[in-house]
């Protein structure tokens, strides 16, 4: 690929950022090279029917440990986290097959728990995966489960199911104990400044202007119709 | 890039380059500060420097303690005792270092000596290597892990030994991350001051 | 050197730490940072103020459309041809007869890396990665032109009658007189990295250019130095949209780590407005019918956002691909859209509505 002939240019993942979709676990710099050219080749296509030979013939002991392998690397090569959807049926995938793992093994094991959670943020309401979880009793002795659970309730404005998915895991004493405690008690104080907001806006309703835009722009409207 | 090529130099004194360092210091700082979600977006407001629109502290108590520091920063790049610039964030709850944010430095001794002939540099080149700095930090959200608890800073400095240690500066380990991952970014140099920027963090799986 | 530096012993040195204790962050911390690592972000709208079909009219195959943010793959011409670029070849798409035509196809290793239709609807502009421009007579399906002078790759095209602008990875800004011989008529320096956003307003005065170095630029047609230097953008700026209804109002959206929508006068360069959309902007449309834009997103939606202007109330959102929309371009008769994702499909939209005047469809 041609590539800018300034001098000092910047180095190669400024140039492509927007090819790379933020992780929350973050991306090494080896990973940090613009794979798009890369992805018009058939090297990828190769390594992927290679990484599914492997879990097709795996007889180990540890089976997930190959499928977190196969996820990194799909993160890493497919990094605009875009093209032709890879990742969500690769997380949809590992977390099904392993379900059945000799004994429900995986049932308590936080690195399987991951792969849940990284399957939910990639949903845009994924509340029937916490249910599942919940029901096939997955993951819930792990703090994460609680605070990704309470984290996705408090965005969709469940404030009081948050509440209690924050309880429910103490209660559990699911660890670590101690972050589960610190995040329910930020989300306390949030709920409290949301409250103090709340009756600020109560006070001030009378004021001319109201500050929802969508009321602002049902006026224009039907201004506009009328 | 061509035009400043062709911009009129300038005699660089060690004046002008303790306090091109220490303004660049008090924006990336701040800029680290508001890009990593360490502080809440109301403590910041939209500022031009540098040709580019930057993220600077506006709340009074993150103001006073920035320009301590920036204060002793200053006094010591005067004196050409520092070395190194290190901004830790550490997870309030855990106390473990999630990301070391490090600026190297060189100074050019003969200037501060006053034994050595002024170096000359564009303004307008200074300017352009500090503002790649700044636009690297806001696109670090490329790679750098989403800090999900929080977290506190603290600054470092790395300075000569035969330097006196302030009253305000106490001795500390150099607090690195274990197992970390580094990105090396870009540098700007004043030709007195010489600053290199590197970022360090923790890349595991486990972050999530 | 610098390994060792970092993580050796500087026998020299003494480690100092500043004793006072940085200010605590706000009780109730909530990084404002994490909607950009997640899909589940907030409630969507539940009002829409118009009926917009929330369906696509018809999807598209387009194998191999290269998911990169900054190319320009997609236009819609006065001709009622959709031409798309999926990653060598371009196909053009008659959106009248439904027929698909193969139009060309690039050599060796090189790729499109964008393309545009010139008003006539007779000629297209097509961008390479080898940083030739070459314009194709779409009826004979010939080549008709070479335009060399880029560095890097081409990423971005705009006509503006017999100008033919073209951004590149070299981040310069050519503009090319298409009918003579020498036809680099001006070089437009300024950004410092690829420019992958650039737009002619329709009455061609001003030509706005986006680029990866987060800078949006306004020229005046005449001019090689920008009129106006906008800093306001914390991300690359790809999407720019003239507004259709009030000249000198250009839309631009900004990348990842900027996620607006800000709406500038370039008279004054005044900043007019900003929204945070919370995710990637890719691409923008103004609605010629109604006083809406249209803006398509990226990780971590994937979604079309339909906004009121100025109110900037959300009207619709239109969610069905499944990466992020990378490209949008609308009919000429301006009732339908078309994105193109990475999900590897065109999507078409009919989002716009009517012409004012029309007789409104039966529901």
């Amino acid at each position: 690929m041609a590539e800018n002939a300034a001098p000092g240019v910047q180095q190669d993942w400024e140039a492509s950022k927007e090819n790379f979709q933020p992780l929350k676990a973050g991306r090494k710099a080896t990973a940090l090279r613009d794979s798009t050219a890369e992805l018009r080749t058939k090297a990828v296509e190769e390594r992927r029917r290679a990484f599914w030979q492997e879990l097709d013939t795996y007889n180990g002991s540890d089976p997930l440990e190959v499928w977190l392998r196969f996820i990194r690397w799909t993160q890493d090569t497919f990094s605009a986290g875009g093209h032709k959807a890879e990742l969500l049926p690769l997380l949809e995938r590992c977390t099904r097959e392993l379900q059945a793992a000799e004994g429900g093994r995986y049932r308590t094991d936080i690195r399987y728990l991951r792969v849940w959670v990284q399957y939910a943020d990639c949903l845009p309401d994924p509340g029937d995966v916490f249910s599942f979880l919940k029901h096939h009793d997955i993951g819930q002795d792990h703090a994460l489960f609680y605070v990704a659970l309470a984290t996705y309730l408090e965005a969709q404005g469940g404030y009081a199911s948050a509440d209690s998915a924050y309880q429910q895991g103490i209660n559990r004493l699911a660890a670590p104990l101690d972050r589960l405690r610190a995040k329910f008690e930020e989300f306390q104080q949030r709920m409290a400044r949301r409250i103090q907001r709340k009756a600020q806006e109560q006070a001030g309703l009378d004021a001319a202007e109201p500050d929802h835009p969508e009321r602002k722009s049902l006026g224009l409207l039907r201004g506009g119709k009328g | 890039m061509l035009a400043t090529a062709q911009a009129t130099k300038n005699e660089i004194t060690l004046k002008g380059s303790v306090a091109t360092v220490t303004a660049f210091f008090r924006h990336a700082l701040s800029s680290i500060l508001y890009q990593r979600g360490i502080y809440a977006p109301e403590s910041f407001e939209p500022v031009k420097a540098y040709g580019l629109t930057v993220m600077a502290v506006k709340e009074d108590k993150l103001i006073s303690y920035l320009q301590a520091v920036l204060q002793q920063f200053s006094e010591w790049l005067e004196g050409g005792a520092l070395q190194k610039v290190v901004l830790v964030v550490t997870g309030v709850a855990s106390k473990e270092v999630l990301e070391r944010w490090t600026f190297d430095i060189q100074t050019d001794k003969g200037v501060v000596a006053g034994s050595a002939s002024l170096p000359e540099k564009a303004e307008s080149q200074i300017t352009q290597e500090i503002q790649a700095i700044i636009r690297q930090i806001t696109a670090s959200v490329t790679f750098l892990p989403l800090l999900q608890d929080a977290c506190t800073i603290d600054l470092l400095a790395y300075t000569d030994k035969e330097n006196a240690v302030p009253l305000d500066w106490e001795e500390s380990d150099p607090r690195y991350i274990t197992g970390a991952a580094d990105v090396k970014l870009r540098a700007f140099s004043t030709k007195v001051h010489n600053v290199e920027a590197l970022v360090s963090y923790k890349a595991d799986d486990d972050l999530l | 050197k610098q390994l060792a530096a970092n993580l050796g012993q500087d026998d020299s040195a003494r480690i100092l730490a500043f004793k006072q204790k940085a200010p605590t962050p706000s009780e109730g911390f909530e990084n404002h940072m994490a909607s950009l690592y997640s899909a589940n972000a907030g409630p969507r709208p539940k009002k829409a103020f118009r009926a917009v079909p929330q369906q696509p009219d018809r999807i598209l195959d387009a194998p191999d459309l290269v998911d990169d943010y900054y190319l320009n793959l997609l236009d819609w011409g006065s001709n009622n041809a959709v031409a798309v670029a999926l990653n060598q070849a371009v196909y053009l798409w008659n959106a009248s007869s439904g027929d698909i035509q193969e139009l060309l196809s690039a050599q060796g290793e090189d790729y499109i890396t964008s393309l545009s239709w010139a008003a006539d609807g007779k000629h297209l502009a097509v961008g390479y990665s080898n940083a030739l421009t070459q314009i194709w007579d779409a009826e004979r399906c010939k080549p008709v032109r070479n335009l060399d002078g880029h560095a890097a790759r081409v990423s971005s095209l705009s006509w503006n009658n017999h100008t033919l602008s073209t951004g590149g990875r070299d981040s310069i800004i050519l503009n090319h007189d298409v009918r003579v011989r020498e036809h680099v008529t001006a070089t437009l320096r300024g950004h410092e990295q690829e420019v992958c956003g650039l737009k002619w307003s329709p009455n061609g005065t001003q030509l706005a250019s986006g680029g990866n170095d987060n800078l949006l630029m306004v020229w005046d047609a005449a001019a090689d130095r920008p009129t106006h230097r906008i800093t306001a953008h914390q991300a690359a700026v790809k999407a720019l949209a003239w507004c259709p209804f009030q000249s000198n109002l250009l839309a631009t959206g900004g990348g990842t780590a900027d996620r607006t929508i800000k709406f500038h006068n370039t008279h004054t360069g005044a900043l007019l407005n900003s929204i945070d959309t919370g995710s990637q902007v890719c691409s923008l449309q103004w609605n010629r019918h109604e006083r809406e834009i249209l803006s398509s997103h990226g990780f971590s939606q994937n979604q079309l956002c339909l906004w009121k202007y100025p109110s900037m109330a959300k009207v619709a959102e239109l969610t069905g691909h499944t990466s992020r929309v990378l490209h949008l371009a609308q009919s000429p008769d301006g009732t339908t859209v078309v994105s193109a994702a990475a999900d590897e499909t065109l999507r078409f939209w009919r989002c716009f509505g009517e012409p004012a005047g029309a007789a409104p469809k039966g529901a």
